[in-house]
């Protein structure tokens, strides 16, 4: 796959109806998964992985950012990428944290101990559900604007049977 | 009972003490998750044995069902009394990957691929096209023919026998809900009983047991039981006078026989309604060909009197389309369609022309339980009588 999906969508669109996660992680899962040989497969893991990055990152934005979502393949790794216009700084610093966490941390051990824990801390399970199992690895960068973007990637093979 | 979210419905199944979740579980209202999390723990609370979480027709799971899957793991790992199956499908991609992980959270949890080996010897059971059917239908008829059982007769601490049980659905069913004393399974097909076998051993079904038997020869003493049934399947022997007397012989003095049969004529539909009637009376037809009497519910009346039974009681249980019965109605005649056209027409050497019909005039049943105002009811005649003293 040498192209390139892209959308624009306001945060609050999300905010506003959580059933929008589902459908824009569907559409682009649906209209990506023609480039992927293994097709249901591809829609369904794509769609698994932007569900829970959307969800993360409509929950640290501020209603008036607008999140811009792309997709591709490099490298034998396909590349979700979600950018927010205007991230809340609190929300971005949990963020930070949970992705330097993920970076460094026993996978097992945190889902493990996050699936078994009392209270659901529903920003940390998505992510690290992804780190799990669909062993994505994460990234940000921020710009002087204060945009923020989130970068996961997984391997093409998690999309192969 | 079902839970219907905006995109999902969840429902139990008794037949295999199992929970099936269907569409997209991707709520993010804590007040779903906690319903769905409440439901679980109810029927945790009323199983023995094992319960199944069946989630091969689940699109999606987000994290949040997910980690409600795990709570209730947790939840059942403290309780202690039930083992948890959680059953999903190579075809889900999300299920390979996020149900296997919640093994770590209780390595007790089986995670089964139900098309890889869900049961050894389920491919055979299931591939057979009887099983489905019957399994199909058992779901339809249970909840209208359990009253009925009751209404014949059939009491706590009683000494059943359901002779040509296939695969035990039923007989499973009458021991858990009805708690009779004991109740004996007895079918002359081997997987079917190896089938019942699991399932009464899987959900620690105390008072059942399952045989494998020829109905015309049971290895029974006289005048064992309290009541005898025989359900469905007078209908596809050319000769039930034998499993007749057989049925008689182990019923003890004043204890009931129960028997129910098929009258394709209680078959109606609307719309499509000549389509409906005309693929039944082909249907009758065939099975008449080949030895099958697939009117015999009207018959059985008479031979309860036949036998000298005392006071013979008639019932019609009826199951039409409406409210939640309409998907697993469809699935029925779709089992219905396959044994007519596929394994009847093969065996009556049917041209590709009538096969096609056949096949034609289940598809108008079919559309008729699919049209949003369509109805179809199925009747299957219930006659019990008792045994004189």
């Amino acid at each position: 796959m040498n192209q390139k999906i892209a959308l624009m969508l306001p945060a609050k669109d999300f905010a506003s109806d959580w059933r929008r996660f589902n459908l824009v992680a569907n559409y682009i899962a649906e209209y990506a998964s023609y480039f992927f040989e293994h097709r249901d497969r591809a829609e369904n893991v794509i769609s698994s992985v932007f569900y829970e990055l959307l969800e993360h990152m409509a929950a640290i934005s501020r209603d008036d950012a607008g999140l811009s979502v792309r997709l591709r393949t490099q490298d034998g790794r396909v590349l979700f990428e979600i950018s927010s216009s205007n991230p809340r700084p609190e929300a971005l610093e949990l963020s930070r944290k949970l992705l330097g966490v993920l970076g460094s941390a026993d996978i097992d051990s945190l889902y493990r101990e996050i699936l078994e824990a009392p209270s659901t801390d529903q920003a940390q399970l998505g992510l690290t559900m992804l780190a799990h199992d669909y062993r994505a690895r994460f990234s940000s960068t921020e710009d002087p604007s204060g945009a923020v973007t989130l970068l996961a990637t997984i391997g093409l093979e998690e999309l192969i049977p | 009972m079902i839970i219907t979210g905006e995109k999902y419905n969840i429902s139990y199944d008794a037949l295999d003490q199992q929970v099936n979740f269907e569409g997209y579980v991707r709520t993010t209202s804590q007040a779903d998750i906690q319903t769905i999390m409440d439901y679980l723990v109810d029927l945790h609370g009323r199983q023995n044995g094992s319960l199944r979480l069946n989630f091969r027709k689940l699109r999606y799971m987000n994290a949040l069902g997910l980690k409600m899957i795990a709570d209730f793991l947790v939840y059942a790992r403290q309780a202690d009394t039930l083992t948890v199956k959680l059953i999903g499908s190579k075809v889900i991609p999300w299920e390979e990957k996020s149900l296997a992980s919640l093994k770590g959270v209780w390595d007790s949890v089986e995670f089964l691929v139900h098309d890889d080996h869900f049961y050894g010897s389920q491919g055979i059971i299931e591939d057979a096209d009887f099983i489905p059917l019957l399994r199909n239908q058992t779901r339809l008829l249970w909840p209208r023919e359990k009253p009925v059982l009751v209404a014949h007769g059939l009491r706590e601490g009683m000494r059943v026998a359901d002779i040509c049980c296939g695969c035990g659905d039923v007989a499973l069913l009458i021991a858990r809900e009805l708690k009779p004393g004991s109740v004996v399974g007895v079918d002359h097909s081997g997987p079917a009983i190896e089938h019942a076998n699991r399932l009464q051993k899987e959900f620690e079904v105390r008072n059942a047991e399952f045989r494998l038997g020829d109905a015309t020869a049971l290895m029974m003493d006289d005048e064992q039981f309290d009541f005898v049934i025989c359900r469905l399947s007078l209908q596809i022997f050319s000769k039930p006078e034998q499993i007749l007397r057989e049925l008689v012989r182990i019923l003890r003095p004043g204890g009931r026989l129960y028997l129910t049969g098929e009258d394709y004529d209680l078959i109606v539909g609307y719309p499509n309604e000549r389509s409906v009637r005309d693929v039944y009376e082909k249907a009758g037809s065939y099975g008449q060909q080949i030895g099958m009497d697939l009117y015999n519910g009207r018959k059985l009346y008479s031979m309860l009197l036949g036998l000298k039974m005392k006071s013979v009681r008639v019932d019609t249980i009826d199951a039409d389309n409406t409210g939640a019965n309409r998907p697993i109605f469809a699935e029925v005649i779709t089992s219905w369609r396959r044994f007519s056209a596929e394994t009847i027409g093969r065996e009556l050497r049917i041209s590709e022309e009538e096969r096609q019909q056949l096949l034609a005039g289940y598809d108008a049943h079919l559309a008729t339980i699919r049209h949003p105002h369509g109805y179809t009811k199925w009747s299957v005649v219930a006659a019990s009588g008792e045994k004189s003293k």
